[in-house]
């Protein structure tokens, strides 16, 4: 069986609601805070370890299952470009999206 | 198509018109480039893969009917917003949304992620994309 490799996840962006929707932000969007308010639990530069594809402690869980796939195949060695062992993959969040950076450690 | 109905329609719900699922219209609100995401320093190995969704562009239109991928929508983001399309489907409201039967659901793609407006025929959105 192919060795499961640990998957480094830096949190790289949280994306505000003015950068979705520019100004005209919908009025019908019930979450705290304005225009700037991003993901509440997660805030770029975070890092995490994900060992045996397992969610690491503080991470959240729909983003999880949303980068689930991404981080199952670069932990079984595949590549998805180039770098062959990095790969961005963003929670759907439509509101407040997160990109996070996937790694393979060796 | 026949058994549609007003979310919300307590008299349609009880004659059991509520049993068959919902049509989904699926509306791009946005498309991210690979510039706003890394604020202009884009790595090397996601560059070769162009500046933004080369599939969707903002204001495009879907319906989805008995949970089928629509024609033309990309099939790795029908995967990604697939749970909240199934969700809406099946009467389903989210609690962030203060109108019933909306939702916001973006693609997974981290350098140039595509985000959707989904909305159960018959719901209202309030949101004007002009």
């Amino acid at each position: 069986m192919n060795k499961i490799s640990k998957i480094k996840i830096t949190v790289l962006k949280g994306l505000s609601r003015s950068e979705v929707f520019g100004e005209d932000i919908p009025h019908i969007i019930d979450k705290p805070g304005g225009s700037d308010a991003r993901c509440g639990l997660h805030t770029a530069g975070q890092t995490f370890i994900s060992i045996d594809l397992q969610r690491p402690e503080g991470f959240c869980d729909w983003a999880f299952t949303d980068i689930h796939k991404d981080l199952v195949f670069l932990a079984y060695g595949n590549k998805f470009n180039r770098s062959g062992k990095i790969q961005y993959a963003a929670c759907t969040d439509g509101t407040n999206p997160v990109i996070f950076k996937l790694e393979r450690m060796e | 198509m026949h058994g549609r109905y007003e979310p919300g329609d307590i008299q349609a719900r009880e004659n059991g018109v509520g049993d068959e699922m919902s049509r989904v219209k699926i509306t791009v609100v946005k498309c991210f480039s690979n510039e706003e995401i890394f604020d202009g320093d884009v790595p090397e190995e996601v560059s070769r893969y162009g500046s933004k969704c080369h599939k969707h562009h903002p204001g495009q239109e879907f319906i989805m009917e008995d949970l089928n991928c629509p024609a033309g929508l990309c099939t790795w983001a029908y995967t990604d917003i697939y749970r909240d399309l199934v969700h809406l489907a099946w009467e389903g409201d989210f609690p962030w949304i203060k109108v019933p039967g909306v939702t916001f659901s973006s693609c997974t793609d981290g350098q140039k992620p595509v985000i959707f407006m989904l909305e159960r025929m018959g719901a209202r959105a309030g949101l004007s994309l002009n």
